[in-house]
């Protein structure tokens, strides 16, 4: 993730809570927190804790966050801050990602007419933005998104990057109809078998050689602990070989939500039901 | 093979639910977002180093990138980072721990340093890595913060020791790890019952004295991986299965334009007074040693401190004398070594000093092992018009970086005990006086690291004063045979005393001859 890019997140959340932003350049953003935000990111329980209990107006913290090196000789608003740098990992960008999260995680969007149209219907979509986590030693994963049409059961990949050009608004057009013919629960189905599929069929040779690294360490702890007869450590480091070890794929949805297309939705590689 | 799988489709569920309460939605945007943000978090790789696109505060030099890199693939978090003094070894640990903390494999994680270190880590993890940590102050901080810094001295006790072994730790870092070389010490103990993922020790100096301190210390990440080696049978193998743990990157690999380091060995000749005293103190030992054996170790001592000063033996001299019972036969000859003190005006080695002092007219640093030799030295040095200021362990962290500052402001000298050896940066300064040596070469080495390493551009003089026919020429000797073992199992070191005085050698030859101690004494003791 480029440092642009977690600047642009720190300051859509800051406009999202209220926050009132005194400064704003490519390298800091000088910023007093509203007491949502600072709830929420200051990490400091205890003092909200006080607040709410002996009722005392709040006085939430200002900061001056960093996507760059720090500057001394810029000239900034505010002089009393806390100074932060900012890179990915940074806590406060997690929870703050989080917070995004929640904010759009699920939705129903309907295509956007300029013109009037002589059709009555939308064409609909499910689409599931999903991410394949696979861990041992160190881990990878993979970000997919795909599409499955309410009315055929077709299945496409790659939906968002086709999707992406397009203006959607959140209300339905006057004199349009919904008309799904899968229900949600046919189309999660058959999501949830291709998901399986995608498993199934994936290269496992990863997980192969994790297994034989966690057996090795294994018997190594083993013969040494043995010989000192010392089973509670034996015990204590083969749990901690297997957490570092034990291959593991998790399947982790991102978000998910139903669009609604005003012309036949064309689509570039598409996969027949059922092949 | 087993792989655990797990799928979590309860947010289909959710959109469900949200359909039939037609509710709420998310935005085109804030859904998109989302997305993006997740697109920007893919990992393509279990071994590419995911951090090295992303920003950190500094510029990782290759063999720190490099070292990273192999901890993550080879290693699998769990290695010793035994860089010679001075290459960045805590910039390795930080873009290690930045890698997990990425790849949201760590996110909490014990840092353990000296405690004179622990702000200094906490400002590079924040200031280079933007890692939140936090330095230790409060018992609590242990649980409740995920990224803590704090001392090992701190964390062993009560009821710190409590706090830390509850957690459950995805990563353990200690730097200065060489402490750790003793499996019956209470620090190795306890290290050795937290409970960790990965785990990273810190070294410039894996091997100090034998190779069991380096059993052990492998003993930590991985138990019994050096088990069933012999003591000197089979250094290849041991070199090669070290390698699997641990990374040593050196100076001169490193570097296109590798700052020397240039060894002055002075000899000196004690003063009549000087020497008449430690003949007296050599002729106690001869007589006295077999009345107290296990004091053989501080009657040597006494032997150093003489090369030492008059200060720091007289210190000693007065607590045995005071020790001594009334009606003891020694009591008596010890006063006359008090008295043969009184007659000593004028001490070699800070003569010496002084001239080398004066012929460098830039920043020296000068090395002693004894607190009085220190005060002694400060002293002398004033008397000269020569500005000279302290730095030693019991300082507190503010008043040592005041004295670091001084230093490096109008004080044309620096005077250090040994647990000033450790920790501080001292680059602006290229010259270093060993007034007195320790018997461990790794102390040596740690003394020069203080001034040789990154960001220093001028070649590093070194001047150890070496008393002739004293028990310094035997350290010497004895210091060179713990190089050799060092260099047999992990590698060249650079010079720390040059080689070629053979007269010192044999010397220490005939000393050894002399004594009547056994050879064993002398490597007993530990520090």
């Amino acid at each position: 993730m480029k440092q642009e890019h977690i600047k642009a997140i720190f300051e859509s959340y800051f406009v999202m809570t209220g926050c009132e932003i005194f400064h704003s350049d490519c390298t800091c953003i000088q910023v007093k927190l509203s007491p949502i935000a600072d709830r929420t990111i200051a990490n400091r329980p205890y003092y909200w804790a006080f607040v709410d209990n002996m009722h005392q107006e709040p006085e939430p913290l200002s900061y001056t966050f960093w996507f760059a090196p720090q500057q001394t000789d810029l000239a900034l608003p505010l002089t009393q801050t806390i100074s932060e740098l900012i890179t990915i990992g940074n806590d406060k960008l997690n929870v703050i990602m989080q917070e995004l999260h929640t904010q759009g995680s699920y939705t129903m969007l309907f295509e956007k007419s300029a013109t009037p149209r002589n059709i009555d219907s939308y064409d609909s979509w499910l689409n599931v933005n999903y991410m394949l986590h696979f861990q041992t030693y160190s881990n990878r994963n993979d970000v997919h998104s795909i599409g499955i049409s309410l009315t055929t059961g077709e299945i496409v990949e790659d939906f968002m990057e086709q999707i992406a050009h397009m203006e959607f608004s959140s209300t339905i057009a006057t004199a349009m109809m919904i008309k799904p013919v899968l229900s949600m629960e046919s189309a999660q189905q058959l999501i949830k078998s291709h998901i399986h599929n995608q498993l199934t069929s994936a290269d496992h040779a990863w997980a192969i050689r994790a297994s034989e690294l966690e057996i090795n360490e294994h018997n190594r702890l083993k013969s040494y602990y043995m010989e000192r007869n010392e089973p509670e450590l034996l015990t204590k480091r083969t749990t901690e070989i297997s957490k570092i070890y034990a291959p593991t794929l998790s399947v982790e949805i991102i978000n998910c939500g139903i669009f609604h297309f005003l012309n036949h939705f064309r689509h570039k590689n598409s996969k027949a039901l059922g092949s | 093979m087993i792989i655990s799988t797990t799928c979590n489709l309860a947010p289909l569920h959710n959109l469900q639910q949200h359909y039939e309460n037609n509710g709420p939605w998310a935005s085109w945007d804030a859904y998109k977002h989302v997305f993006e943000i997740s697109k920007n978090q893919q990992i393509a790789s279990f071994d590419t180093l995911a951090s090295l696109n992303t920003f950190l505060n500094i510029q990782p030099m290759a063999h720190q990138m490099q070292t990273a890199e192999i901890v993550l693939k080879e290693m699998h978090g769990r290695a010793i980072l035994g860089d010679e003094v001075g290459l960045g070894k805590t910039i390795e640990a930080g873009l290690i721990l930045k890698e997990y903390i990425i790849r949201g494999l760590v996110s909490k994680a014990l840092i353990l340093v000296p405690a004179s270190l622990v702000l200094q880590w906490v400002k590079e993890l924040n200031e280079k890595f933007g890692i939140t940590a936090i330095a230790q102050k409060k018992s609590y901080v242990w649980s409740y913060h995920n990224i803590v810094v704090g001392s090992i001295e701190t964390a062993k006790k009560e009821p710190h020791r409590t706090f830390i072994l509850e957690q459950d730790y995805d990563i353990l870092i200690i730097d200065e790890a060489h402490k750790l070389k003793n499996p019956r010490t209470l620090n190795y103990q306890f290290v050795n019952q937290i409970q960790k993922k990965y785990c990273l020790l810190l070294t410039a100096t894996p091997v100090q004295n034998d190779l069991n301190e380096l059993i052990h210390l492998v003993n930590l990440i991985k138990p019994g991986h050096l088990q069933h080696i012999g003591q000197k049978s089979n250094v290849s193998t041991i070199k090669q299965k070290l390698q699997s743990v641990m990374i040593r990157n050196r100076r001169v690999e490193n570097q296109d334009n590798p700052i020397k380091r240039v060894i002055n060995n002075i000899p000196l000749q004690l003063s009549t007074e000087e020497l008449q005293l430690y003949d007296g103190v050599c002729s106690y030992i001869r007589e006295y040693a077999h009345l107290n054996p296990q004091n053989g170790l501080a009657l040597i001592t006494l032997q150093r401190e003489v090369c030492s000063s008059r200060d720091a033996v007289f210190v000693t001299l007065v607590n045995l004398f005071q020790k001594t019972p009334e009606n003891a036969p020694q009591r008596a000859t010890i006063w006359t070594l008090v008295e043969k003190i009184k007659a000593i005006t004028s001490n070699t080695k800070a003569e010496k000093t002084l001239e080398v002092i004066r012929e460098i007219q830039d920043k020296v640093i000068i090395f002693t092992e004894y607190r009085a030799t220190q005060q002694y030295l400060l002293h002398y040095l004033k008397q000269h018009n020569i500005q000279a200021i302290p730095y030693q362990g019991g300082m507190g962290r503010g008043k040592k970086d005041w004295m670091t500052d001084l230093f490096r402001g109008s004080a044309q000298v620096l005077v250090a005990t040994e647990a000033g050896g450790e920790g501080i940066n001292l680059q602006f300064c290229n010259h270093i006086i060993n007034f007195d040596l320790p018997w461990n070469p790794m102390r040596i080495e740690q003394r020069i690291g203080r001034i040789h390493r990154y960001g220093q551009t001028k070649d590093v003089n070194v001047f150890n004063l070496i008393t002739n026919g004293t028990i310094e020429a035997h350290i010497v000797s004895l210091l060179m045979s713990k190089i050799e073992l060092f260099k047999d199992v992990i590698g060249e070191l650079d010079p720390i005393l040059t080689a070629t005085e053979k007269s010192i050698e044999r010397l220490a030859l005939d000393l050894i001859q002399n004594h009547a101690y056994q050879r064993n004494r002398y490597e007993t003791r530990t520090h």
